[in-house]
């Protein structure tokens, strides 16, 4: 069998196993009440009723993706903007590298969710607070990986080009961040997904729409299946953005396949 | 020597599991019980501290929440028994949880209201409803203002009720949803028009910070109680059942007492909510359990037990869409006085 289809073979089984699994320990099994966990099934129906239904939390799933999808939007590019540039800079000049770290480190483990107080008192509850809120999880992703893929770049490079005259400049902009490239790529990829992670979070500080709402009003009205329908709306519109980034990182990427090939 | 060693090893161990066995039944039944970190709290912690638990056969443990909601779900785990919570969380539990309402602890009315800024042409207009007198605004007032709370509570309850009284629909309000606290925090960094408060902040916002105050339950003409509400499995499990039963007894002459020394009832509220971490003028603990808010045996017994809830709000929640339409009789169903009954609390 062709590897391709063997590898989307295996990928459907394992989907097929986990619902298995779910619908036996539900439906079958009874491990768990209907009210803590519903069978699949109901989750598909409850998919489908809450695609035109505004109840209970005052939204149709279009309209808290849609909030979401541009708050969530909003953070990433925020911090890709942000935290690229900056990585870079690190990550190329030693005294800036050495000036930004020691804060950088210290901010760094700090979770989504302890900022918004913080946030609050800068941005208020608007839509800049809470894509500030994914702002902080996404920017350190970008600082890391673009931080490291300047650092990787190959000495040997630096000093061929060096040795014909290039200026600190044109080594940085034609080796260091083309080589960088696929390291920075893998931050945003990791930021995408941070960002729909953060997104309880961020909807946490003040909201009327979006997933993260959705998700946050239902388990107050203890309607586990609509929490489980905001869950897999976030995982599937996160997978259809992480296959968007995939493709443009394809176009903009050289010799990304090189090794494949 | 390694055989001997592991076989007298288990030895050891099967009778330590027996002897343990033989005190855990010795042991008054546990019941592990939700309160929240307001006044409907520290009745049960008074219940803990006196000793009165076991003085009649059972076993508290109680975890102390903020809101109702994670208390429902902790019910829904097996990780508590019973909680006493508000009606925005009861109705939810009734619901989809299957949960049982079996008594109603204290009126829950007081310091529920809408809070504005002084400066809101809101706050100048009064009596321009019939129905309402009492309260402030009207509907080209309060179109399009902020307001802030969190959903699915009784604050969230109140503004619903307030916006319908003024003619307006939610669409016409922006209720933002925050947690009650950030929600102060954000109120009083200037964020919002409008916030809906318990009476954690309600009093102190009139009383010192010059709010003032829009509407409340009371002006609403909408009666709110806190209640125990317990698991399915609880109430069906008799050990439990019988725990229930003597918790709610000592709950009822808890109320009495609290309700007729006033000084005890304001230390006890003001010691809880400084050990919640928060804090309350003396005055304002004063007048809140002045107001005698707790149903001691009498006034359980006077009472149409769940008539508040299943008037008040369950039609209105079905009317926000907030719960199905057939989720009525459900509701209904699951507001039980058996243990009321047991008890010796109502006939």
């Amino acid at each position: 069998m062709n590897k391709k289809y063997f590898y989307a073979l295996v990928s459907v089984l394992s989907l097929c196993g986990f619902f298995l699994i779910w619908y036996l320990v539900t439906e079958v099994l009874h491990w768990f009440p209907p009210q803590a966990l519903p069978d699949p099934m109901h989750i598909v129906r409850s998919f489908i009723r809450k695609w035109s239904s505004r109840a209970p939390d005052g939204g149709t799933l279009p309209q808290h993706i849609w909030a979401s999808l541009h708050l969530a939007l909003y953070g990433f590019l925020l911090g890709a903007v942000i935290g690229i540039p900056l990585g870079i800079i690190m990550g190329w000049n030693r005294t800036i590298d050495l000036l930004v770290t020691p804060m950088f480190q210290i901010l760094r483990p700090i979770p989504p969710i302890a900022w918004i107080p913080i946030m609050l008192i800068f941005f208020g509850i608007g839509q800049t607070a809470k894509a500030a809120v994914i702002f902080v999880s996404t920017v350190t992703n970008c600082i890391l990986n673009s931080y490291y893929g300047i650092k990787q770049t190959r000495d040997v490079h630096l000093w061929v080009s060096r040795t014909f005259g290039a200026s600190s400049w044109q080594m940085l902009w034609t080796i260091a961040i083309p080589s960088a490239l696929p390291m920075i790529f893998a931050g945003l990829n990791l930021s995408l997904n941070v960002a729909w992670m953060s997104l309880v979070a961020a909807e946490m500080l003040a909201a009327n729409k979006g997933l993260g709402y959705m998700i946050q009003y239902n388990r107050m009205m203890a309607r586990a299946d609509y929490v489980i329908v905001g869950m897999i709306a976030i995982t599937l519109v996160g997978a259809i953005l992480t296959k968007i980034l995939s493709m443009v990182e394809n176009a903009v990427v050289k010799g990304r396949h090189l090794g494949e090939k | 020597m390694k055989r001997i060693t592991a076989a007298a090893l288990s030895l050891v161990f099967v009778f330590v599991a027996c002897c343990a066995d033989v005190r855990a039944g010795d042991e008054p039944v546990l019941l592990k019980v939700g309160i929240l970190d307001g006044w409907t709290g520290f009745p049960t912690k008074y219940v803990v501290d006196q000793g009165l638990d076991r003085a009649n056969g059972f076993r508290i443990e109680y975890m102390v929440f903020s809101s109702g909601a994670p208390a429902n779900e902790a019910m829904v785990a097996g990780e508590l028994d019973c909680a006493i919570i508000g009606g925005g969380a009861t109705i939810p539990a009734l619901a989809n949880l299957n949960a049982k309402m079996i008594y109603e602890t204290n009126n829950d009315t007081a310091g529920l209201s809408l809070i504005a800024r002084p400066e809101l042409d809101c706050t100048k207009v009064s009596g321009e409803v019939a129905e309402f007198p009492k309260i402030l605004g009207n509907a080209e007032t309060v179109r399009n203002l902020n307001i802030l709370g969190p959903n699915g509570t009784l604050q969230y309850f109140c503004a619903l009720k307030y916006t319908e009284a003024l003619g307006l629909t939610t669409e016409d309000v922006n209720f933002i949803s925050m947690d009650a606290n950030q929600a102060y925090q954000a109120f009083m960094l200037g964020e919002g028009d409008v916030f809906a408060a318990t009476n954690n902040h309600s009093f102190t916002l009139v009383q010192d910070e010059g709010m003032v105050m829009l509407a409340d339950l009371d002006s609403l003409d909408c009666a709110a109680t806190a209640q125990v509400v317990c698991s399915d499995r609880a109430f069906n499990d008799p050990a439990k059942f019988k725990a229930l039963t003597a918790y709610i007894k000592v709950l009822a002459q808890v109320a009495d007492v609290m309700n007729n020394d006033l000084d005890l009832a304001t230390k006890s509220y003001m010691d809880w909510i400084s050990l919640n971490g928060g804090s309350r003028p003396e005055s304002v603990a004063r007048s809140i359990m002045a107001t005698k808010p707790y149903y001691g045996p009498k006034e359980t017994a006077e009472r149409e037990f769940g008539k508040d809830l299943l008037d008040n709000f369950v039609e209105f929640f079905i009317m926000t869409e907030q719960i199905e339409p057939e989720q009525r009789d459900q509701i209904a169903a699951n507001v039980r006085d058996d243990v009321l009954k047991a008890a010796g609390l109502k006939k």
